[in-house]
């Protein structure tokens, strides 16, 4: 029970702190991974209460952040989540095409600023700033001391770092590493490991994000996915409870015979 | 089951469908339309391909990809900032995009299994499985947000923040490793709740009731 009890914990958190697009993330994995489930043993008509209860609240959850949306752009009216900036993506990637030179920028956006994130900017002030902020100053003449970036979108980042060339190599390089997730969901879910297969779908569901996300990086998918597993394992070595038993020992495979036997049953 | 795959493809195909009609009722030219109907039939067909074949990444991607792309093309229809002609080249480099990630989706081969890779993912299986884990993090995680509280001066200030406030870009590391604690709080409860609640929580397990609509 502790864990349902967590997971409504997070959720009236992420609602406080008015995080609109953690609650979605909140709900969408378990979803997800119902029905794969369910697709793999084709029992997709067996409907389940937690399916059930998740797409009921992403109905609430997706009214709730249309409501804030819209009021935070100072509109009354709901038709202004279509045209008001929520998806400016393709406008900001036809306006960088037309400010920046073809490659511009050589990498900065893709490969620098993503690898550099984690540097406190008090250590380094001179740290790049990832192209949905740079735009807010270079196109949108914003001031300084501004907090907001908009979504540069995959054509303008592709292209201010690398020009129409890297729009072509960079799709080509984003399909092979979604390719890779997507496998390693289906060995996971297969394996019956269900914390790689949540690991998984939650950087698969990132990338889904990425064509409109302010920090639209291809490489945040990967950096974010390393820094993830060096965060957990060095998390779980303070915490105690991983020393590579399983590795050694060989202990382990009997719990995850176990898991596989409990999710067949399932 | 071949009929719930249908009712599922028909979703997909009425969303889609959906927000083409959208976009191209906003279009007004021939230069536009044709590069809308290329772009959203191979994201359509894309979307129905992987959704069949369980490709979670590359499915969510190109629901993603047209509501974000088409939804912007009608909206900057509305607001008329640019010509017909800039909105179909950027349409067809779009395009291109696509084509490139679904060729090298579909080409590459990536059956061969990491052997380290693996063990990594058993070592991650089995941390996010562990009770005591998850217990150490929500601590942490609790832990964090008390000082977000006691740096705002306030519970009832920390609730009222606007979200530049909660946003400072000079603390944006501390973003970044809540974002990582939130993640591994998230995937770990998530991992719990299902390897025991068939054993805590059988009240939310309605499979056997439900099972005889499947037969």
């Amino acid at each position: 029970m502790y864990p349902f009890l967590i997971l409504i914990l997070i959720f009236l958190l992420s609602t406080v702190e008015g995080s609109t697009g953690a609650l979605i993330g909140l709900l969408v994995p378990i979803v997800v991974f119902f029905v794969l489930d369910r697709l793999k043993n084709r029992k997709l008509l067996q409907l389940n209460w937690i399916v059930f209860a998740a797409v009921i609240l992403l109905a609430v959850v997706v009214s709730y952040t249309a409501v804030v949306r819209t009021k935070r752009s100072g509109s009354d009216d709901l038709s202004s989540l279509v045209y008001g900036r929520t998806f400016d993506a393709l406008e900001n990637s036809i306006r960088i095409t037309e400010t920046y030179e073809p490659g511009e920028h050589l990498g900065l956006n893709i490969i620098v600023y993503p690898a550099v994130n984690f540097v406190p900017r008090s250590l380094w002030p001179e740290k790049p700033i990832g192209l949905g902020r740079r735009i807010m100053f270079d196109i949108y003449g914003a001031p300084s001391y501004t907090s907001v970036s908009f979504a540069p979108g995959l054509l303008g980042e592709f292209y201010a770092d690398f020009g129409y060339f890297g729009i072509l190599v960079f799709g080509s390089l984003f399909g092979l590493i979604l390719k890779r997730i997507d496998y390693g969901i289906l060995r996971s879910l297969n394996a019956g490991r269900v914390g790689s297969c949540f690991l998984l779908l939650s950087l698969a569901l990132l990338s889904s994000n990425i064509p409109n996300s302010p920090q639209g990086y291809l490489l945040r998918l990967i950096i974010t996915g390393i820094f993830q597993i060096i965060f957990t394992l060095i998390l779980a070595r303070i915490i105690g409870c991983f020393k590579l038993t399983n590795k050694k020992h060989g202990l382990g495979s009997k719990s995850k015979k176990e898991k596989t036997m409990l999710l067949k049953e399932r | 089951m071949s009929k719930i795959l249908r009712i599922d493809i028909v979703l997909i195909l009425a969303f889609e469908g959906f927000l083409t009609s959208f976009a191209l009722l906003s279009s007004a030219s021939m230069s536009e339309i044709l590069p809308l109907v290329i772009f959203s039939s191979i994201c359509t067909a894309a979307t129905i391909r992987y959704y069949m074949r369980r490709r979670v990444g590359v499915t969510y991607f190109f629901l993603w990809l047209m509501i974000v792309y088409l939804i912007g093309f009608v909206r900057l229809k509305y607001w008329d900032y640019f010509s017909p002609d800039v909105l179909s080249a950027n349409l067809l480099w779009l395009t291109a995009f696509v084509l490139s990630f679904v060729f090298f989706y579909e080409m590459i081969p990536c059956h061969s299994v990491n052997p380290r890779l693996e063990r990594i993912m058993d070592s991650l299986n089995e941390i996010y499985g562990s009770f005591r884990f998850l217990l150490g993090v929500f601590l942490v995680y609790i832990l964090f947000y008390a000082f977000e509280i006691v740096e705002s001066g306030s519970a009832v200030h920390f609730v009222g923040m606007s979200y530049a406030e909660r946003h400072d870009p000079s603390s944006s590391y501390l973003f970044f490793i809540k974002t990582l604690l939130k993640s591994s709080l998230l995937i770990s409860a998530y991992t719990n709740f299902i390897e025991r609640r068939s054993k805590l929580v059988p009240i939310f397990n309605l499979d056997s009731y439900l099972s005889s609509f499947d037969r």
